[in-house]
C-alpha cells in the first residue's frame, strides 16, 4: 500500500517537471563549476601525499600485490618503439601529421553535422551554424597544436556567442528573459572553457557522475520524505528531514565514487579506453535527453526536440570515432593534449622528443627501447 | 590541520588515516561509517538515530522537541566529530593494521 502510494506520488511528480531531465542537465553544469575546485583539493592532497615519509616497509604481500597488480595493466597503445633517433623523430612527425588530419575531419564532421541539423531549429538555423563552427575551433586548435591556448580564441568565442543568443532572444519567445539568456550562456560558455582546459576537462566524467548520483539521490529523498508524509500521515520536522536529504545525498555521492572506481578498474584492466568512454558517455547522455526530453509540453523550443537530439546523438559519434576509422589513429592525442606545458620538454614536438631521448641514450647508453615513450 | 597516515596490514590492504576533525561523521555518522567499511558501526549508528529521530518527531511540545535534538545534534557533532578517527584508529591497530607512511607533522606530534 505504502509502496503503490509512493509510487503515485512519484508519478505525480514527474507529471509536473521531468525531473530525470532536470538531473542530467544539472549535473552537465554541475562539473562546470565544481572543476576547478575538485582540481584545487586534487593539488592539494596530491602535493601533500608526496611528503609523506616512510616508517615502516610495506609487507611483503603488499609487494606480491602490486607485482601483480602492474602486470596486469595493458601497455599503452601509444608507447614508441624505434631503434634510433632519427627513426624515433620521423615517427612522431608522422604521428603529428596524422593527428592534424584526424581532428581536420573530426572539425569538419563537427560542422558539417551541425549545418546538417540546423533546419530542425526553425528560425535559427544559421546562428546555430555559425555558434557550431566557432565553438569547435578552440578543441581543434588545442589538438592539432600542442600548448595552444590563444586568449583571442576565447574572446572571440565569447563574442560570437553573445551575437548569436542575441539574436535567438529576438526572435524566441521562450528567451525574452534576459535572465536565461544570461544563464544560457553562461552555461554554453563555461562548457567551453572547461573542455578546452587540458587538466579540467580530464575531470568532467567524474564530476558528472558524482553530481548525477548526488541529484538522482536527493530526488529519491523528496519523494521518499514527502511520500511518507502524505502515505503515512508522518509530519517531519525541518531537523529530520534535512538529515535525511543530507544522508541520501551523501550516500549518492557515495555511489557516484564506487561509480568512478569501477570505471578506473575497467580502464585499468583495457576493457575501455579514454576514446570509448567519451563515445559511450555521449551515447548514454544523449538517449537519456532523448528519451526523456518533455515533448508533449508546449514549449517553442521543442517543436522537433527528438530529432534534434538524435542528430546530436549522430555527430557525437561522427566526432569521437570518425578519424579512429579513417585513419586507424592510436590514442596518441591524449598524450600531446595532457602534457605539463611549463615543463621541460613540455611542447613534444618530434625534435624534442628525439633530443630526449639523445641525452638518455648518451648518458646511459645501454637503455633500450623502453625509453621511447611520449613525455 | 588533519594529518594523513598510510595504514597496512600483513595481507598486504592499505587504508589512509586522518586525525582530527571530521564533518562526515559530526553531521551524518552512518555515512562516514559505511565510507570506512564499518557495517557494524554503520548499524549500530542507526539504530541510535532512527528510533530517536522518531521519538523526537512524536514530541508533543515543540519547543522541548527542538531542545532535546539541538542538544543531541550538539552532542553528535562534538563527541563523534572529533572521535571518530581516533575510534577509527583504534579498530584498525586491533585489526592488526600497522602504518607505514605518514605525513611529517603527524610522526612530529607521536
Amino acid at each position: 500500500m505504502i509502496a503503490t502510494c509512493l509510487t503515485d506520488y512519484y508519478h505525480a511528480r514527474v507529471e509536473q517537471s521531468s525531473p530525470l531531465t532536470m538531473v542530467v542537465i544539472l549535473s552537465m553544469a554541475f562539473p562546470i563549476f565544481a572543476a576547478p575546485f575538485a582540481r584545487a583539493v586534487y593539488h592539494r592532497r596530491v602535493t601533500r601525499l608526496m611528503n609523506f615519509l616512510q616508517v615502516r616497509s610495506p609487507p611483503a604481500a603488499w609487494w606480491a600485490r602490486r607485482k601483480q597488480h602492474i602486470a596486469r595493466l595493458t601497455p599503452a597503445a601509444n608507447v614508441v618503439k624505434a631503434a634510433t633517433p632519427d627513426a624515433f623523430a620521423h615517427m612522431m612527425r608522422d604521428r603529428s601529421k596524422r593527428i592534424r588530419r584526424a581532428t581536420f575531419a573530426a572539425y569538419a564532421t563537427f560542422v558539417v553535422g551541425a549545418g546538417l541539423s540546423a533546419p530542425l531549429h526553425s528560425g535559427v538555423a544559421l546562428e546555430i551554424a555559425i555558434t557550431a563552427a566557432v565553438l569547435g575551433i578552440g578543441p581543434a586548435l588545442i589538438n592539432a597544436i600542442p600548448g595552444a591556448t590563444q586568449r583571442w580564441l576565447t574572446v572571440l568565442v565569447a563574442a560570437f556567442l553573445a551575437i548569436s543568443m542575441s539574436f535567438d532572444s529576438l526572435k524566441l519567445d521562450s528567451l525574452k528573459n534576459v535572465g536565461n539568456l544570461a544563464l544560457l550562456f553562461g552555461f554554453v560558455f563555461g562548457f567551453y572553457l572547461v573542455g578546452t582546459n587540458r587538466t579540467l576537462r580530464a575531470l568532467y566524467v567524474p564530476l558528472f557522475f558524482i553530481g548525477f548520483c548526488g541529484l538522482a539521490a536527493a530526488f529519491a529523498s523528496d519523494v521518499l520524505a514527502h511520500g511518507s508524509e502524505r502515505c503515512l500521515a508522518l509530519t517531519t520536522n525541518g531537523i529530520s528531514g534535512s538529515g535525511l536529504g543530507l544522508g541520501f545525498l551523501a550516500f549518492g555521492i557515495w555511489i557516484g565514487n564506487r561509480l568512478i572506481a569501477g570505471l578506473a578498474r575497467l580502464y585499468e584492466r583495457g576493457w575501455i579506453s579514454d576514446i570509448s568512454l567519451v563515445f559511450l558517455f555521449g551515447i548514454a547522455l544523449t538517449a537519456v535527453l532523448d528519451g526523456f526530453w518533455p515533448d508533449s509540453r508546449e514549449d517553442t523550443m521543442a517543436p522537433s526536440t527528438a530529432t534534434a537530439m538524435a542528430a546530436a546523438c549522430l555527430i557525437w559519434v561522427a566526432l569521437t570515432r570518425e578519424p579512429v576509422a579513417c585513419w586507424r589513429m592510436q590514442p596518441a592525442g591524449a598524450a600531446r593534449v595532457f602534457t605539463q606545458p611549463q615543463r621541460p620538454f613540455a611542447r613534444p614536438s618530434a625534435d624534442k622528443l628525439a633530443l630526449c631521448w639523445t641525452s638518455i641514450a648518451d648518458r646511459r647508453p645501454g637503455l633500450g627501447a623502453a625509453q621511447h615513450q611520449p613525455v | 590541520m588533519a594529518k594523513l597516515a598510510i595504514y597496512m596490514n600483513e595481507a598486504g590492504d592499505s587504508v589512509l588515516h586522518r586525525t582530527g576533525f571530521s564533518w562526515l561523521a559530526a553531521i551524518l555518522p552512518p555515512i562516514w561509517a559505511l565510507q570506512y567499511r564499518l557495517y557494524k558501526t554503520c548499524v549500530a549508528t542507526l539504530v541510535i538515530d532512527i528510533p530517536l529521530n522518531l521519538v523526537l518527531v512524536r514530541m508533543p511540545n515543540l519547543t522541548s522537541m527542538y531542545a532535546v535534538g539541538v542538544s543531541w545534534y550538539l552532542f553528535q557533532i562534538l563527541i563523534v566529530g572529533f572521535g571518530t578517527n581516533l575510534y577509527y584508529r583504534v579498530v584498525l591497530e586491533r585489526s592488526g593494521y600497522f602504518m607505514t607512511s605518514a605525513e611529517p607533522g603527524r610522526l612530529k606530534g607521536g
